[in-house]
């Protein structure tokens, strides 16, 4: 692959990125999240189009449109999230789009001889009757890489295989790809963010950071250090500025607290921290390590299973986002089109969203009752014009649907509307992931201020410059748990960098 | 894509005139005549004027109530069902309880209301609660209320009305007066129910978070609001006003249950819905829109031109409306890409 | 003999609903509801009788005919919905409206009373060959659906389109060919009915048949054993209480009898719902797909 680039509308993914792979090598691609790995394999599986570059296989430039040409061309992938079918046998998911036939039928005793061949070849042992809804993470793995290989992969691009397994399985899956590779025909992409498997596993790392490659070098050359510093990088984009805050009460406190992800997995698995007032307290990890969760359960959509979550001393766990805004719980979520705003409505009526039914939004109008029930247009188009000045939104008009702002103006719009209801806890999930450099600056300034201000601040960031430069201390999550907790004056973005993928 | 959304236009327009092409040829009348004969009976004098707006009269009141559940985010396709429950209602309340003629009135709108509220209730609690889908429950619920009122008019309320399956009609001290035959008050009160519906969609807290809960849900439900009691809601509102449309075709119109009382009306509203883009204040003009083709059409009959022309009409107006919007879609889907 | 005779009696209105229903059933096993089937089997029947009347009078080309044409408005709500990705509940209804519309209009604009004299020739138990071709469709879908390549991509496609998608699979393709050729099977159910059953074309022929396939389909629970057997249990209801009803009895009002399907799908959805089960619908069904 040379010089492959890859732009979406806010951030340039991929910025001429050159990668080789040679037959029969495990090569691994490794970079914090958001440094384009998964996009640069999406392009080369045919999912993403390539603005810039050029992809050649065995010396022979081709054009890889769609994931057929890439199997065509022996490139199997398996994603990060399955792709099963539900409704299907683990059989008929592996021979899905190269099935075996005799006549007009399908072959499924063909099939399922040449798939326990493969399987015994490479030691993947599968139920092949099995449903896949019903295997474990690590079985649908193998029925993943055992479709793959059945579809003649020769190349196999893992994307963050490890994530979901556990311990013993990730040491059975690293045995089972060294098989693979060790014959000399298959070769191996391996992604990762986890710095001591990639150097356990690979013949050559090539290093992503924001889009670029660092180097490419062969695993024997280096150690962990190396590699962390060149994945992190040592920029320091902003001045660290931390004026002592008095810090405050104890806010927020969640003890051993526990959940289950949409597919049932426990990716929490006992965490524990407090917040107080005047402080922002960073979270650190690579996602996928258990914060979505942890942020779903504080914000009230989605339930414990174990713990505890404690506001302003009060027993707080599992009440509803309604009972937790009332609270004085604050969201800044990282969807912001999907949990943020309501993209076909203005921009005036996504400011006063949760507090539409307060004093001075709503009046009782000409009803007895207490309960607000109408409108007050006047109030409502006052304050959205004064907000959208005070948070510098850059639109037309207060009338305009929300949908139509650009990321950095959605995100003070959203922000313009969790400060306006002067919450005393204020859950900030990756602010300022894809926005521009004036966005995040605003952003982050506004943050530090409602710190100052005595306000607890909970901030969720992959981004360790930001967490490191904003926080006063830093929880390090790592595989649904908290590793550490550390003063952030008294840690540096290396010794960070190694603890969330795994290293100490 | 977008210029496919094009081609697919031109290629209805053409189909379109080619049909109007083909009717005038194969039936030797002049084209001018149909449109003359078109614009005569739905605007062309005082009377026609007000049979239009006799029969935009259901349409509008049923758009109104399909474009509260729209806004709310819900597919309710039983618009039909739903006017039938409440002429079911009114004739029962009228026939059956012996109530004085203005309290007979009120009970048959406010009972028609709840009812037919409650049967829409029914597949919204089923999609809040379930995730059940509710275009197909809706759907379904319109012909049970068909069986129930064919049920009704075949035996037990048919008595003395002979072989033909209808009810008896009800009290004429029961009945709307009208403003001027044959449009009844009921007009009126489509037009209060108008505003009533912008209001309550547009300028109160509950019409807000109905708003929300369609726009987004999740941001909705992140930010506070009770999606789940609010979809039901929606659909027990919109449920209700398509019920006071199937009130007012007995209490204004026919004076009893028959058989296609709701005359598709409910179809129809869903077309009007959508031509509106689901706004209150719009809708007077999409289901007028709807009359005129139904009124307009109905006097082609005389030509030689079946009814059905209507249905027609309103499929391609539907479509034509529909394509523009894939355009504007795509650029939005385009828009909202990010990365990794 | 004679209770022989009332079977297949009963039994020849069968293709009319079987027919739909499993048009339906195959557009959506590929993710596309296909909720115009009331307009597109009118529409069939009215082009059915259309070619009767041009096309030198053969009921078989006519049948033809009547696939083709739905074939063609599948292609119409395939373009629609999977090309322009406009939401399948609002092209349906449009397409609906649009269809019976033109069905009716250009009957009575084109063929002005046509009645059809000709019948089905080849009999086996007094049943014509279209009632065997049914039962043969059914079969063969039934094993394309379970043991051929075909099959298994059509039910990826409606399951996890994003699987299907990485396994090479042209999403797209996929879903345009088993909805227009679906469209195809529900247009001969309607020039069946107006060509075979009524003899001719007739306003508001189809009365609703459309929908109650669609019911079956859900009813079946997208199993395609299910709809076989639904169907022919409701064309046995049908056929039964019409006769019973004529020779006096009547243990349920007849009225109720020809809502038993879509009761029934009330039931069943309402009841899986609150089992927390899918009731077997296609995951992907109704959403439309995109890749990046």
């Amino acid at each position: 692959m040379r010089g492959i680039t890859k732009r979406f509308p806010e951030v340039v993914a991929n910025d001429h990125v050159d990668f080789d792979l040679r037959r029969g090598e495990i090569h691994s691609i490794l970079g914090e999240n958001g440094a384009g790995k998964t996009t640069l394999m999406n392009i080369l599986y045919g999912l993403y189009r390539l603005d810039e570059g050029e992809i050649r296989v065995n010396g022979q430039r081709v054009s890889i449109g769609a994931p057929k040409d890439a199997i065509d061309l022996g490139i199997g992938m398996i994603h990060q999230s399955f792709t099963l079918v539900a409704g299907l046998t683990v059989l008929d998911n592996i021979i899905l789009g190269r099935e075996p036939t005799r006549g007009p039928f399908l072959d499924r005793e063909r099939a399922d001889r040449e798939i326990i061949e493969l399987g015994e070849r490479f030691k993947l042992k599968v139920d092949l009757e099995a449903r896949p809804e019903r295997l474990s993470a690590s079985g649908k793995q193998k029925v993943e890489i055992l479709k793959a290989l059945y579809q003649g992969a020769k190349v196999l691009i893992m994307d963050e295989p490890t994530s979901v397994l556990l311990p013993q399985e990730k040491e059975e899956l690293m045995r089972a790809l060294k098989e693979i590779a060790g014959e000399g025909f298959i070769s191996v992409i391996f992604i990762t963010h986890k710095l001591p498997e990639a150097l356990e596993i690979s013949d050559r790392i090539t290093i992503l950071r924001r889009g670029r490659v660092v180097d490419t070098i062969n695993a024997g050359d280096v150690d962990v250090k190396d590699l962390a510093r060149m994945m992190v990088g040592r920029d320091v984009l902003f001045d660290i500025e931390r004026a002592e805050s008095e810090k405050g009460e104890r806010f927020l406190e969640v003890e051993g607290l526990e959940a289950f992800d949409d597919t049932g997995v426990r990716t929490l698995k006992g965490v524990s921290f407090e917040v107080r007032g005047g402080e922002i307290l960073g979270i650190a990890g690579v996602s996928g390590n258990g914060q979505e969760e942890l942020i779903d359960v504080i914000v009230g959509l989605r339930k414990a299973s174990a713990g505890k979550v404690f506001i302003n001393g009060g027993d707080a766990t599992n009440l509803s986002p309604q009972d937790l805004r009332a609270l004085g719980v604050g969201y800044i979520p990282e969807d912001r089109m999907g949990r943020g705003v309501m993209p076909e409505l203005s921009i005036k009526e996504n400011l006063i969203l949760g507090t539409h039914s307060q004093k001075p939004f709503a009046n009782r109008g000409p009803l007895p009752f207490e309960n607000m029930w109408f409108t007050d247009q006047n109030h409502v188009y006052e304050y959205a014009k004064r907000l959208v000045e005070e948070y510098n939104i850059d639109t037309p008009s207060i009338e305009k649907p929300a949908g139509k702002l650009s990321g950095g103006n959605l995100q003070k719009l959203i922000l313009a509307r969790e400060f306006s209801r002067d919450p005393q806890l204020l859950i900030a999930d990756k602010p300022t992931s894809g926005l521009d450099i004036g966005s995040q600056e605003f952003i982050r300034r506004k943050l530090r201020g409602k710190r100052d201000e005595g306000k607890a601040i909970l901030l969720i960031s992959e981004d360790l410059d930001e967490v490191l430069g904003m926080s006063d201390r830093i929880v390090i999550m790592y595989e649904g748990r908290v590793v550490n907790v550390v003063q952030a004056e008294r840690i540096s973005k290396e010794e960070i960098g190694e603890m969330i993928t795994g290293l100490r | 894509m977008v210029r496919s959304a094009f081609y697919i236009t031109g290629i209805i327009a053409l189909t379109v005139s080619a049909i109007f092409l083909l009717t005038s040829l194969s039936l030797g009348i002049d084209l001018v005549e149909i449109f003359a004969l078109f614009l005569g009976s739905t605007v062309g004098s005082l009377d026609s004027i007000l049979q239009t707006l006799a029969r935009a009269t259901p349409i509008l009141i049923s758009t109104l109530g399909l474009l509260v559940a729209f806004n709310g985010g819900i597919w309710n396709i039983g618009g039909e069902g739903q006017i039938v429950v409440g002429a079911i209602v009114t004739v029962g309340t009228c026939l059956f309880l012996g109530l004085p003629p203005p309290l007979a009135i009120v009970l048959s709108l406010a009972g028609s209301f709840l009812a037919s509220g409650i049967y829409g209730a029914f597949a919204a609690f089923l999609k809040a609660r379930w995730d059940v889908n509710e275009v197909v429950i809706t759907m379904m619920q319109n012909f049970v209320a068909f069986a129930i009122l064919q049920y009704l008019i075949d035996g037990p309320w048919n008595w003395g009305v002979g072989l033909y399956p209808r009810t008896t009609m009800i009290p004429p001290e029961t009945r709307l007066s009208f403003i001027m035959s044959p449009l009844n008050s009921m007009f009126l009160i489509a037009l209060a129910l108008v505003a009533a519906t912008y209001i309550l969609l547009n300028r109160t807290v509950l019409g807000y978070e109905i708003r929300a809960t369609g726009a987004n849900k999740m941001a909705a439900l992140t930010n506070g609001i009770d999606t789940e009691r609010l979809t039901v809601l929606s659909m027990l509102l919109s449920g209700g006003i398509c019920g006071l449309a199937g009130s007012g075709l007995v209490l204004g119109t026919f004076f009893r249950a028959q058989a296609g009382i709701s005359g598709n009306y409910g179809f129809y509203a869903i077309a009007s819905a959508f031509i509106a883009g689901n706004r209150a204040l719009l809708a007077p003009l999409s289901s007028l829109l709807i009359a005129l083709i139904y009124e307009g059409t109905l006097s082609l009959v005389a030509l030689g031109i079946p009814h059905r022309l209507s249905e027609a009409m309103v499929g391609i107006v539907f479509l034509v409306v529909l394509l523009p919007k894939a355009a504007g879609w795509l650029r939005e889907v385009n828009e909202s890409d990010a990365a990794d | 003999m004679r209770v022989m005779q009332q079977i297949s009696s009963i039994l020849s209105f069968f293709p009319v609903i079987g027919l739909a229903a499993l048009g339906g059933f195959l557009s959506q096993k590929s993710g596309v509801w296909n909720l115009s089937l009331e307009g597109i089997m009118a529409f069939g029947a009215f082009s059915g009788v259309f070619a009767y009347h041009y096309f030198g009078g053969s009921i078989w080309v006519s049948l033809l005919f009547g696939f083709l044409m739905g074939f063609v408005i599948g292609m119409l709500l395939s373009a629609l919905t999977i090309r322009l990705s406009l939401d399948q509940v609002v092209v349906g209804f449009g397409l609906w409206f649009l269809t019976e519309g033109l069905a009716g209009f250009l009957y009575n604009t084109l063929l002005p009373s046509v009645k059809v004299k000709e019948t089905m020739g080849f009999r086996i138990f007094s049943l014509d060959s279209v009632f065997y071709l049914t039962l043969l469709s059914f079969g063969l879908i039934h094993v394309v659906m379970k043991n051929t390549k075909q099959g298994l991509t059509v039910v990826a496609v409606g399951e996890n389109p994003r699987a299907a998608d990485v396994a090479g699979i042209d999403v797209s393709k996929v879903r345009w060919i088993c909805t227009s050729l679906g469209s195809g099977f529900v247009g001969l159910a309607g020039a069946y009915l107006s060509l075979v059953i009524l003899q001719g074309f007739t306003y508001n022929l189809v009365a609703g048949y459309g929908w109650t396939a669609f019911a079956l389909i859900l009813f079946g629970r997208w199993k395609t054993s299910g709809v076989f057997w639904g169907s022919l249990f409701f064309t046995f209801l049908i056929g039964a209480q019409t006769r019973l009803q004529v020779a006096g009895f009547t243990f349920i009002p007849p009225e109720f009898v020809v809502i038993i399907p879509h009761l029934g799908v009330i039931v069943a959805l309402a009841t899986a719902g609150a089992m927390g089960k899918k009731a077997g619908m296609p995951s992907a069904l109704g959403v439309h797909y995109d890749r990046e």
